[in-house]
């Protein structure tokens, strides 16, 4: 593992002491901070809690324009967890009224319009099919089981943005990457094992 | 009856009282089973899908759960965290969020202030709200309890399950606390009429006591298994368990 700075972005939400445990696992520098001049080489960005919150937090904080230079202009390597990937689209059904940061085009809907007869929110260990043998999926097998804990998936305008489908059940993106930006619904800090996998291939990115 | 998307979640839940896991039976006659810290390590590294952790004196004593041991057991093991006891107030809530929890359960608070179950949801979202719910037969209805079971409250648990769910919990921790540490299975009962009134996740709690108590839940599905004492005195391994309920067609999480 070389030696990097990664900056865990605390925007008052989020599961902040897992995610810092499980990238501090690996010995690299972490730093879990809301300040918007914080410098680092990869930016991680949590989030457990409602769309609407979400921004409006990171407003408050005026974390949107950094966060969008480091990622668009700087080309800083970017994992967005659960809602901290939902965040990087347009919109989302869960708060209508508010504008999401527009990295990725597309929309966040809700998990009922799938399938009428699944229980909501989607609490647990779903399989996962893993689309090609991408960097942050790298050394794992094509289908593994990730922790869930959400009632909203994405919707990229841009199919080939997805590098992950939930499947079983039912089937839906649950993991996206553009360019420098990767975005996971699922929880790898909550993934066990694979999980962790998952985090060392972002890292050595 | 609505389906999980997910497999089945297997959870040792730990009964924390002055620092150190205790296990009883039907809530009373706790003894010693262990620290805290190391057992959700262990269950961790076993494969438990989830771990429960619950302050049972919090409430009681009028106080929070530790936030040292949340932040403790977060930073080192890998899986869900569920954290209970106490909770009062969304502060409260978000404090043990803050602290490494990934869900927090309400009880008796939630109860004696209902309305606290929605403020929580639309502050931290429905998936990290569970509400705990402690049932006994009284007079051939299931009533709910609070207070650790010691105190009896009006509502019947089907209809107060029912009520969180429309106030916006995500899920139910549904404890008997008539199987409670008896070893002689969950209460199937009850189980179904909860999973058939509700659409949340619903995790079976109370009575397991082997291999086939767990298939039972699963066969009328339950969302989770919760159990304590048969993981805590070494009676089942979170492994072999996982292997049994694959052998009889039930899909859980394997590495």
């Amino acid at each position: 593992m070389f030696k990097q700075r990664i900056w865990i972005v605390d925007y008052g939400l989020g599961n902040l002491q897992s995610v810092y445990g499980a990238f501090a696992y690996f010995g690299v520098d972490v730093v879990v901070s809301g300040d918007p001049k914080t410098k680092a080489d990869k930016i991680v960005l949590p989030g457990v809690g409602a769309f609407g919150k979400g921004i409006e937090n990171l407003k408050e904080r005026n974390l949107i324009e950094p966060l969008i230079d480091e990622i668009r202009e700087k080309n800083k390597f970017f994992l967005g967890i659960c809602l901290g990937m939902q965040l990087l689209l347009d919109s989302s059904e869960e708060s209508p009224e508010h504008r999401g940061l527009s990295l990725i085009s597309g929309r966040v809907k809700h998990l009922g319009n799938l399938d009428r007869s699944i229980r909501v929110p989607n609490i647990g260990w779903g399989r996962t099919h893993l689309i090609g043998k991408l960097d942050i999926f790298s050394e794992m097998r094509e289908n593994e089981y990730f922790y869930y804990i959400h009632s909203y998936y994405v919707e990229p305008q841009d199919k080939s943005f997805v590098i992950a489908n939930f499947s079983s059940r039912i089937i839906y993106p649950v993991a996206i990457m553009k360019n420098n930006i990767y975005g996971v619904q699922f929880h790898p800090e909550k993934s066990g094992s694979k999980g962790l996998k998952l985090i060392q291939n972002f890292l050595n990115l | 009856m609505k389906k999980d998307l997910g497999v089945l979640r297997i959870i040792p839940c730990l009964d924390v009282k002055d620092g150190r896991v205790v296990k009883g039976i039907n809530f009373v006659d706790l003894r010693d089973a262990g620290d805290p810290f190391e057992s959700a390590k262990v269950y961790g590294q076993e494969g438990a899908d989830e771990i429960c952790v619950l302050d049972i004196s919090a409430s009681v004593e009028g106080r929070r759960a530790s936030l040292e041991m949340i932040r403790k057991i977060a930073q080192n093991v890998f899986v869900p965290i569920t954290v209970g006891g106490g909770v009062r107030t969304p502060e409260d809530m978000r404090e043990y969020l803050k602290y490494g929890a990934d869900k927090v359960s309400i009880n008796t608070g939630a109860v004696e202030n209902p309305k606290l179950i929605k403020e929580c949801a639309e502050r931290f979202g429905s998936q990290c709200v569970v509400v705990a719910i402690d049932a006994k037969r009284v007079d051939g209805k299931f009533k709910v309890f609070i207070y650790s079971g010691k105190k009896e409250t009006d509502l019947d648990a089907v209809d107060w399950a029912k009520r969180c769910e429309e106030l916006g919990c995500g899920e139910i921790l549904l404890t008997s606390i008539d199987k409670d540490g008896t070893q002689e299975g969950y209460d199937l009962e009850l189980l179904t009429m909860v999973l058939e009134a509700v659409s949340v996740p619903v995790i079976a709690s109370g009575g397991a006591g082997s291999k086939e108590h767990f298939l039972q839940a699963a066969k009328i599905g339950t969302s989770a298994c919760l159990a304590a004492s048969v993981f805590h005195y070494g009676k089942i391994k979170i492994g072999e368990l996982k292997d049994y309920l694959k052998d009889n067609h039930i899909y859980v999480r394997t590495d």
